[in-house]
């Protein structure tokens, strides 16, 4: 009883499903006591806001769209349900879109999903909540001490050096760029790094239940490569520049 | 009490400010929450210095959608984290069949969308523990309507018990687009109930139409607007938004200062609620 009263007549949902629709696709249709000619006005505040957080947010990829950006975002609204309540959070439903119906493949861009999951990655580093960091020592032993790791980094495999080149450069530069996208504890803002093969392996490696010895080995038995003393050699060099560049913080301590 | 909104763009300036031009500052707690790094930092600067008061987005107050638990959880925290006591949300809705829009949509005016709205209010209210405040909207088209605008807000207000934000430019900018008087408008309202006072800029694009933008000063039949409107209601909290083409601090110092000046000779020895 208390349930029917609550809901809304079915017309009336309807209708607001219509409007709603409306706003979407523009496919005009008559809708209820409405001014046909001021409904468009709904349809162009709605789209400029999805319009406006894209452009903000994919500044790269909206140049190399150019004219046809806007045409671009108006497919994916019209095809996408935008799911997050947080506006600035839509942009990655356009990286998941894309992903999703494999549009890279269909457009002249094979680099679309790479070069979106860039920009997006800026933005995920800038903007991601605040987490209690664990205190630490600069001096350990990285085969039995805990490392910890600046929390606030996106890794990704790009096959485009679209992080150090002009997209029409990257395109002829094909290959396996290991790229880590890092937020500077100090000043906030985003900075880029990127590692040989092994080490962005070793990074892919680690978890919560792994450490870095164990995820060396682990690397090394992927790669193929036996776990030398000149390997361990280089990856006590890689941890102190990681440190000096604020990607490791140092080692883990209770005191 | 005078507040102004705090913007991105204005971030930087509202911290740093050192006059009395506002007195509390006004964010949609969607745009903040979850937010770490610089944007938390300049959040928790600005929370240091002024209370926050919060106007939300998402909502979606006239849905035909079920309530989002899970935003209204996390609203919730974000809330009680910035000590906020005045939650403001707009009548209208901007998700529907599962997807937002982030717009605000009109709502029709009908008897089973004030019955709908106001047991979501009553249930917000609740999950929330604190009023919630509903601001009426400004619209280009009413939709499928079978009562008068001012009936379903003051339904809405009376039956919800909820207090009312009345955006004093959006009444503007309503009467003109749909030829009716402001002031009467205004009288039909349950003024009781206002808690909490919206004014901003709009834009005229057409000789029949103005949209409520944000982008522009406020013009003076909507500052007389509010001088007449301060005289018929108690004393409350008075927020200037501004959205686009936001100009620099000292320039909105000057639309501040009207507004204060409006409130002290309405107001004069009433305390704000």
């Amino acid at each position: 009883m208390e349930k029917a009263a609550r809901s809304l007549n079915p017309e009336t949902h309807r209708i607001q499903s219509q409007l709603a629709e409306y706003c979407k696709t523009g496919k005009t249709q008559e809708i209820k006591g409405a001014l046909p000619d001021r409904l468009h006005n709904y349809r162009r505040l709605v789209f400029n806001v999805i319009f406006d957080i894209m452009t903000n947010a994919y500044p790269i990829t909206r140049n190399l769209f150019g004219d046809r950006w806007k045409e671009f975002l108006q497919r994916f609204f019209i095809e996408h349900k935008c799911q997050h309540y947080q506006v600035w959070k839509l942009p990655e439903e356009l990286l998941i879109w894309v992903k999703n119906a494999d549009i890279s493949e269909k457009t002249e861009f094979p680099f679309l999903t790479q070069l979106l999951e860039f920009e997006w990655a800026e933005i995920v580093v800038y903007n991601g909540a605040d987490q209690e960091i664990p205190k630490t020592i600069n001096h350990g032993n990285w085969r039995l001490d805990d490392l910890v790791f600046n929390p606030y980094y996106y890794l990704i495999n790009l096959s485009y050096p679209i992080h150090k080149m002009p997209l029409r450069d990257a395109q002829k530069e094909i290959g396996n760029y290991c790229v880590i996208l890092l937020r500077d504890l100090k000043k906030l803002n985003v900075k880029v790094l990127e590692f040989p093969l092994f080490f962005g392996t070793l990074m892919g490696q680690l978890n919560s239940s792994k450490n870095l010895h164990l995820a060396a080995l682990d690397t090394c038995a992927m790669l193929q490569l036996e776990l030398t003393p000149e390997i361990e050699d280089q990856i006590s060099k890689w941890i102190n520049q990681m440190i000096e560049k604020g990607f490791i913080l140092g080692y883990r301590t209770t005191a | 009490m005078i507040g102004l909104g705090f913007r991105r763009d204005l971030a930087e300036e509202m911290i740093a400010y050192k006059g009395d031009a506002f007195d509390f500052v006004e964010l949609a707690p969607e745009n903040w929450m979850n937010l770490g790094g610089y944007w938390k930092t300049q959040l928790d600067q600005i929370a240091e210095r002024y209370p926050i008061f919060c106007h939300g987005l998402s909502l979606s107050i006239g849905s035909p959608d079920k309530l989002d638990y899970a935003f209204l959880k996390e609203l919730k925290v974000f809330l009680d984290r910035y000590q906020v006591k005045t939650y403001s949300e707009h009548l209208s809705y901007s998700k529907c069949d599962n997807a937002h829009l982030y717009d605000l949509l009109p709502i029709p005016f009908r008897q089973d969308a004030v019955n709908h709205i106001v047991s979501r209010i009553k249930e917000v209210q609740e999950m929330l523990e604190r009023p919630l405040i509903i601001e009426n909207v400004s619209y280009y088209t009413s939709v499928a309507a079978e009562m008068e605008e001012h009936e379903f807000i003051s339904q809405i207000v009376t039956n919800a018990n909820c207090k009312l934000l009345l955006d004093v430019n959006n009444v503007y900018v309503n009467s003109f687009n749909h030829g009716y008087s402001s002031k009467e408008f205004i009288l039909q309202l349950p003024l009781n109930h206002v808690e909490y006072i919206h004014m901003a800029g709009h834009e005229k694009i057409s000789d029949d139409l103005i949209i409520d933008t944000h982008g522009q000063d406020i013009i003076d039949p909507v500052f007389e607007l509010f001088e007449w409107t301060s005289r018929q209601i108690s004393p409350v909290p008075v927020l200037l938004e501004r959205d686009f083409n936001i100009p620099e601090l000292p320039f909105l110092e000057k639309e501040l200062g009207q507004l204060k000046s409006i409130t002290s000779k309405a107001w004069k020895k009433q305390p704000v609620r």
